[in-house]
């Protein structure tokens, strides 16, 4: 069962249509990298998929069931959730922003959530020691291990990623995308990450979804969009893999 | 049988226990002497005293008096006839008792002396203008008249002895206090002033002759509840005919000029009758422990106005915050009551709480609202969405976003809007003292009633010390509560 399905979906953002009939199926246990520009509707995608935002027509589908805006909060603490801005929250120290969903729900039987955290900052990179700092001690490569961390920490199925690299130099970026890429081979998750940047796109995608002016261009194997880009916009976007 | 019990209750309870009388006053010199000289009788026939002086004006002590909020304090015929029952001309004595009876409340028979009101300039200036009468005044209408408020707005004051005397000038108010040396100062050329008055003499003041028989006669006599008892009334009758203008007078200029307590000149007086027995006087209360007295009741009453604001505050800023459609308007109203001027505020509740505390702590209360509210509410607006965002995103609940994001990050913001409110509260404070609610202030109405500048320090400089105290305290507190993240 595909656990993350929207069916023609259609959303406007301030007046302007923002996703224009979206059907996507996104693969179980898979990366898929949601690629497109400014304005091509990607962080609106993401925020219908973990019902922040309800599409003004269409449906979603979360594990089979239409999305049950009553219980949006309690779907999303089954979602790990990493954006931009990190937004980690700065009076609690590391461990504490890390261990934040054992504040929210009873963690699963037979976990025991501090070894998770550890067994997870040492997967990171992040030292042992940095648990007891605070966020704002950390560089921006940092404090992103550390949102990835937190949102992993509950062994979500589905993990969202909205731009989780876009404020990081190109060398933490590519470190923190081969960590990415190792936790994905030890713990198989359906993972969708938006990206303006289609070499990340490629270099983390199985599948890529190029979105354009909130229709959908092109979704496909990383390989087949290589060899088969749907028309030159998407040979444009996905060029750049040669540079 | 429902009366009987009560009898009965009533006359045990009195056996019981000594029986508790609360003397009023009205706060300027003369009130005060008088109330003193009550309070002592009353404690040397063997009654428990509760002093609750500085009640402001007429109204005021009336007010209290017929809720039973105090049991006697000195009145003056003219100021029930006019005042009280609104007469709209003097009345007898009997007259007034029997309208009284109506009520429930009584008067003894007069100290002696009547304490009419007059007006009165510089004796110099009187000479120079040749001002002898009060019909003179027409025919200078240049003159500045400060008059005290209470004076402005009485059926017998201002209004209607200028309309009496067709006189044209305009009046100004000014504290009663202050009015004698604004007089000697020349910012002012007439005050109205008590027959009584110590300060007539001393400024060496002029009293104009009410040559119109305009003011009425002002006997001074104790107003009191006859539930106070057959006995206490017989006690409160001894003085009558006991007091003279003269001896009124050198009672008033002893307090005002040889700086003795009114407690002081009370005791001298009731010994030199023979009503307390024994040649030495009571000791006045010292000043240390007084002080630490008044302030502990300062303290308290803005404490505890500030913790219920901050109970009701905090919370309401949070409903706020989820709501925010209302919030303007709900902001709005809370910064209106914080024009309302303090005095007003402190006396509008005294129909529904009675004179001193609890309208005194609902007022500091409603004045530490808006800092409290306002800081609470744009604190928790200031939140960095991107945080805001990340914890919806993650799947916390409003509770669990105020809980752990919000209410937390928002803590500095709402501690310096409580330290505002702690700070308004401990200078407000000191206005409680008008309607009867001590603290510091009481220094301060006193000192103002007395012309005593010594005595208005002695409340001034401890509430300042107080106020800033707390504000160092409050520094102090923020920086123990401040987040490790803003070190």
């Amino acid at each position: 069962m595909d656990p993350l399905v929207l069916e023609n979906v259609y959303h406007t953002y301030n007046g302007q249509p923002a996703l224009s009939g979206v059907s996507l199926r996104f693969h179980a246990k898979k990366i898929t990298a949601v690629v497109g520009r400014s304005g091509s509707g990607k962080s609106t995608l993401l925020q219908v998929l973990n019902g922040m935002l309800r599409p003004a027509q269409g449906q979603v589908f979360f594990q089979g069931q239409p999305f049950d805006y009553a219980r949006a909060a309690a779907l999303r603490l089954q979602m790990g959730y990493v954006i931009q801005g990190i937004g980690l929250f700065p009076h609690m120290t590391v461990e504490q922003n890390i261990l934040i969903n054992t504040r929210l729900q009873r963690p699963a039987n037979g976990t025991d959530p501090v070894a998770r955290m550890h067994s997870l900052m040492q997967r990171m990179n992040l030292a042992e020691a940095y648990g007891k700092k605070y966020p704002h001690e950390l560089s921006g490569g940092e404090q992103q291990r550390v949102g990835i961390c937190r949102a992993l920490l509950p062994n979500p199925t589905v993990l969202l990623m909205d731009e989780p690299l876009g404020a990081l130099d190109s060398i933490t970026r590519e470190d923190i995308q081969r960590e990415i890429l190792q936790l994905q081979q030890s713990e198989e998750r359906t993972v969708v990450i938006i990206t303006h940047n289609p070499q990340e796109a490629l270099a983390l995608g199985d599948y890529i979804v190029v979105l354009e002016a909130g229709k959908v261009l092109q979704y496909d194997t990383k390989e087949n969009v290589l060899k088969n880009p749907a028309n030159t916009l998407v040979e444009r976007l996905t060029s750049t893999r040669t540079v | 049988m429902k009366k009987l019990l009560i009898i009965f209750l009533a006359t045990f309870s009195l056996a019981a226990t000594a029986q508790k009388i609360t003397v009023g006053a009205k706060h300027f010199n003369e009130g005060y002497i008088l109330s003193e000289i009550i309070a002592q009788l009353l404690e040397e026939n063997d009654f428990t005293v509760d002093r609750k002086y500085n009640l402001g004006g007429t109204m005021v002590c009336f007010k209290a008096l017929k809720q039973g909020e105090i049991d006697v304090y000195p009145e003056y015929t003219g100021t029930i006839s006019f005042e009280i029952l609104s007469s709209g001309k003097n009345l007898s004595v009997e007259q007034i008792r029997a309208q009284l009876q109506a009520m429930g409340l009584a008067i003894a028979s007069p100290y002696g002396f009547s304490n009419t009101y007059a007006l009165v300039m510089t004796e110099a200036l009187s000479k120079e203008k040749s001002i002898h009468n009060i019909s003179d005044l027409a025919q200078h209408p240049n003159l500045t008249i400060g008059l005290s408020y209470e004076f402005l707005k009485r059926q017998d004051g201002w209004d209607n002895l200028s309309k009496a005397y067709a006189l044209p000038q305009v009046a100004v108010g000014l504290e009663h206090g202050l009015a004698y040396s604004a007089l000697t100062e020349n910012k002012i050329q007439i005050t109205d002033a008590y027959a009584t008055d110590g300060e007539i003499i001393q400024n060496q003041l002029t009293v104009l002759e009410d040559n119109q028989n305009f003011f009425p006669d002002y006997l001074a006599t104790s107003f009191y509840r006859p539930a106070i008892g057959e006995k206490a009334e017989t006690i409160l009758k001894k003085l009558t005919g006991q007091i003279t203008e003269s001896e009124m007078q050198a009672m008033n200029a002893a307090v005002l000029y040889e700086k003795k307590s009114f407690q002081q000149v009370a005791s001298d007086f009731l010994r030199k009758k023979g009503f307390v027995a024994g040649a030495t006087s009571k000791t006045p209360t010292s000043i240390i422990p007084d002080l630490l007295n008044k302030t502990g009741v300062h303290l308290k009453l803005t404490f505890l106005a500030l913790l219920l604001a901050i109970g009701f505050a905090v919370p309401l800023g949070i409903v706020l915050y989820w709501h925010p459609k209302p919030a303007r308007y709900v902001l709005y109203f809370v910064g209106l009551l914080q024009t309302i001027p303090s005095i007003a505020l402190l006396a509008i509740f005294i129909p529904f709480t009675g004179i001193g505390q609890s309208p005194a702590v609902l007022a500091l209360f409603l004045y530490g609202l808006l800092p409290i509210l306002r800081n609470t509410y744009t604190g928790l607006q200031g939140i960095d969405p991107v945080l805001k965002k990340v914890a919806i995103g993650m799947g916390m609940n409003r509770a669990q976003r105020m809980q752990l994001l919000e209410f937390p990050l928002a803590i500095p913001f709402i501690l310096s809007g409580i330290r505002t409110a702690a700070v308004i509260s401990v200078g407000t404070a000191t206005l409680a003292a008008f309607i009867g609610a001590g603290g510091l202030g009481e220094y301060i109405v006193t000192g103002l009633a007395l012309n005593n500048s010594s005595l208005i320090l002695r409340g001034a400089i401890p509430a300042a010390i107080l106020a800033i105290l707390i504000e160092i305290a409050f520094e102090i507190l923020e920086r123990i509560l401040r987040p490790k993240y803003l070190r």
